[in-house]
């Protein structure tokens, strides 16, 4: 096990009816919230009029980020900030996934922080202060509600950087399973692969000796492959939040705590491929998760032949090598994948063949990459085309 | 699955020489503190006196100490260490040692800035409001103090001890580092060992139904602390193993295992009347007093104990009588504390019947409360559970 830190103080109010808490804890730091308002189906949800609602009645103010899309722009956090300084904001509420809570971070500290805002994607600047903010959990995956993290890409330079500081824990989260009841099955399954895919990065990182965050990780993933029935029973609220609770620790640093360290590669190859054709990014990690990991395996079975008897039951007998059985636990979670509806190859998030080069030099000089070497993300990004 | 509510706050710093921070984390609250831990020898034994105090040096950091904690800290040194903090202006406090060092702490913590006597917040008859920030150095693995939001103080005269909560004392940070638990003794590692994996089951062994990630995640401390207790009684020096007990300790105490599901915790309440009376260590009345506890209440959900058997104590399900199942699941976990060194009856702590309708009276407050939650026990139980034990 590795020396860390680990500091995680957001406070977590979870459960079914637990939006109604939203104007009690956001009345705490002050009388004017911004609401970041994505598109999509959320919006016919009634979710931000009932947000509306319960900050008014705590005395609150409301104004809102509106159209924001899916893979959060630059220019929208332009927008943003704009809006908290000229109105005077007091906290920044994400509601949604990670587009509307990665969102609320880079405005609350972009609100209080100078000169151009890109020169802290590309590691310039350093951000120390924010306002504070407050996140509403409706999608499966992200666990920005949890975390610091704060992906945006920039539309001009087909850039998408993230940052990660210590002031954008957000002050509370509310994760209530019943606004997730009415996610499309596409969108719960991108979910679940992208909780999974949280877990594997820091899994598979090649640190030895951390028997107990493997089980833990390994809780995480079960916990999700066994209550998957939430695809077809989608109003099965117990399930719901068992696998919402999974998707925060996955990602809330619990997971990570002791292990490598290392970048996240296959989730740097993927935003690549997010950046440039705006897919969304749990469906993009299906796809780029399982060509990372068979080439994982590849260089290195061990830890592979112990993932597929842990996870899937696969035992290894006399006779078959690490190699054969690492990779045949990749192939079910793979099959596991394609059964949930998700894509399992870049073809079928309509990525360009002739692109794929571009890809895998961008990804390696991503500055938040670990140094990849462009040709092994080509030979990858091909793997799964 | 039920709602919950889930914050802790406190920085984990952990790790091989972590202890040379401290300087360094105590600056972002103050230039003096008190630094309570036990009477001189434990620390100094373990060069993290001299560590620390170098590094709080370093850092310029004025230090006023408060040594002489014992087992089960006692409220008289808490006055002392009020007293040490209004006279010279202190408004940190850092702690150095196990959970009685830290509770010590928190207590002058709460004490400090309230008008009262600072008793009031364990009789129930004030809340904290406000409190001095503290940190850890943990030294003994097993209390969970060490992030959580509760402190036990005992009152010598009348004997008295008690606990108070408050989200308000969890210490600001913690710095676990698993090299200074070399030097503890078997059967204190045996003891907290079994401390952590009772911590675990309390939470485990709950009458919520579909709680599915918290199951699997107190299988995870289970079954890590479980197989690297060997390991550390064997080679002390195990840092590895130490690393997954210590990390293990604070995850089975910090709140996490127990979100959205009830905590059960009679075993810990029964035990308490035994080390109340007899002077038996904390760990190992729990392995006496568990085992019994799971063979009088299973019959109220086999499944539970059916899944504790299969998934954490290795068991093969026998599909035809799935309470054998059960009955082979706590066989083994009584097999593990005997492996480690643990007594598993009444009789090795040298406890005899004699007192076992006094104990289950005073355990009930003379009937008139029930302990646990998984299955609500009256002190008709409680006996019974004790002659379980013998």
């Amino acid at each position: 096990m590795n020396n860390f830190i680990f500091f995680n103080p957001t406070k977590v109010i979870f459960g079914a009816g637990e939006l109604n808490r939203l104007g009690e804890e956001a009345s705490k730091y002050g009388k004017k919230a911004l609401v970041i308002k994505t598109t999509g189906p959320i919006q016919k949800s009634g979710i931000f009029e009932r947000a509306t609602k319960i900050l008014n009645a705590a005395g609150m103010k409301v104004y809102f980020l509106d159209d924001v899309t899916p893979n959060p722009k630059f220019s929208k956090l332009k927008e943003g900030v704009n809006i908290c300084r000229e109105e005077g904001i007091d906290i920044v509420i994400g509601i949604g996934g990670g587009t509307a809570i990665d969102l609320a971070k880079g405005l609350a500290w972009g609100a209080l922080a100078e000169g151009d805002l890109w020169d802290y994607f590309i590691r310039k600047r350093v951000a120390t202060k924010s306002l504070p903010i407050g996140a509403v959990s409706t999608l499966l995956g992200t666990g920005a509600e949890m975390n610091v993290n704060c992906t945006i890409t920039n539309e001009e330079t087909k850039e998408k950087f993230g940052v990660h500081y210590p002031v954008s824990f957000p002050k509370f989260a509310i994760i209530d399973p019943e606004l997730q009841l009415t996610l499309p099955r596409k969108l719960t399954a991108g979910g679940m692969a992208d909780i999974i895919s949280h877990v594997l990065e820091g899994y598979f990182d090649g640190c030895e000796d951390t028997p107990l965050q493997d089980r833990i990780a390994e809780g995480i993933i079960l916990t999700v492959l066994e209550n998957e029935k939430i695809l077809d029973y989608p109003n099965d609220i117990v399930a719901r939040g068992n696998i919402a609770w999974a998707s925060t620790l996955a990602i809330n640093g619990i997971n990570d705590a002791g292990r490598g360290g290392k970048d996240w590669d296959a989730h740097t190859i993927e935003h690549e491929v997010s950046a440039k054709y705006d897919v969304r990014h749990g469906e993009g990690m299906a796809v780029v998760h399982i060509a990372w990991l068979y080439y994982l395996c590849k260089k290195d079975p061990k830890k592979f032949v112990h993932f597929a008897e842990r996870i899937f039951g696969i035992q290894k007998t006399s006779g078959q090598t690490d190699l054969s059985v690492g990779i045949k636990g990749i192939d079910v979670l793979k099959e596991k994948f394609r059964s949930w509806g998700l894509p399992i190859t870049l073809r079928e998030l309509g990525v360009e063949q002739g692109i794929l080069p571009l890809l895998a030099k961008d990804a390696s000089k991503n500055p938040e990459g670990g140094k990849l070497d462009p040709d092994i993300v080509l030979e990858v990004l091909k793997s799964c085309y | 699955m039920l709602n919950f509510i889930f914050q802790n706050a406190t920085k984990i710093i952990f790790g091989r020489g972590t202890e040379n921070q401290v300087g360094k984390e105590v600056k972002d609250y103050s230039n003096k503190i008190l630094f309570v831990s036990y009477g001189k020898g434990v620390i100094e034994k373990l060069g993290l006196y001299d560590r620390a105090i170098t590094s709080l040096k370093t850092s310029g950091i004025e230090v006023i100490e408060l040594r002489g904690v014992v087992a089960n800290g006692k409220l008289d040194l808490v006055y002392e260490g009020i007293r040490l903090c209004k006279e010279n202006n202190i408004n940190f406090i850092l702690a150095v040692g196990g959970g009685s060092v830290i509770d010590t702490a928190k207590s002058i913590a709460v004490g400090v800035p309230y008008q009262g006597d600072v008793w009031d917040f364990f009789a129930e008859k004030a809340i904290p409001e406000k409190v001095l920030p503290i940190g850890t150095i943990l030294t003994i693995p097993a209390s969970g103090s060490e992030t959580s939001n509760a402190a036990v103080i005992t009152r010598v005269d009348g004997s008295l001890k008690r606990a108070f909560k408050s989200e308000l004392i969890r210490p600001k940070f913690s710095i676990l580092n698993p090299e200074l638990l070399y030097t503890l003794p078997p059967y204190q590692i045996a003891c907290g060992v079994t401390d952590i994996m009772a911590h675990d089951m309390e939470r485990y062994f709950s009458s919520v139904t579909h709680v599915d990630l918290t199951d699997r995640l107190c299988e995870a401390v289970f079954k890590s602390v479980m197989l690297h207790a060997p390991l550390v009684l064997k080679n002390p020096k195990n840092y590895d193993a130490w690393a997954e007990i210590m990390w293990g300790g604070t995850i089975a105490h910090n709140d996490l295992l127990t979100t959205g599901r009830v905590q059960d915790l009679a075993s810990h309440d029964i035990e308490h009347e035994l080390s109340g009376i007899y002077d038996v260590a904390h760990g190992a009345g729990l392995a006496v007093i568990f085992p019994a506890w799971m063979k009088y209440v299973y019959k109220n959900d086999i499944e539970r104990f059916a899944q504790f058997a299969v998934r954490m104590m290795n068991v093969d399900y026998f599909f035809k009588d799935p309470e054998l199942t059960v009955l082979e699941g706590i066989k083994k976990l009584e097999d593990f504390y005997v492996s480690i060194g643990m007594p598993i009856r009444l009789k090795g702590l040298g406890i005899t019947d004699d007192r076992f309708k006094e104990m289950a009276l005073k355990a009930t407050y003379n009937g008139t409360r029930t302990l646990g939650n998984f299955v609500k026990l009256g002190h008709k139980d409680i006996y019974n559970i004790f002659k379980l034990a013998v």
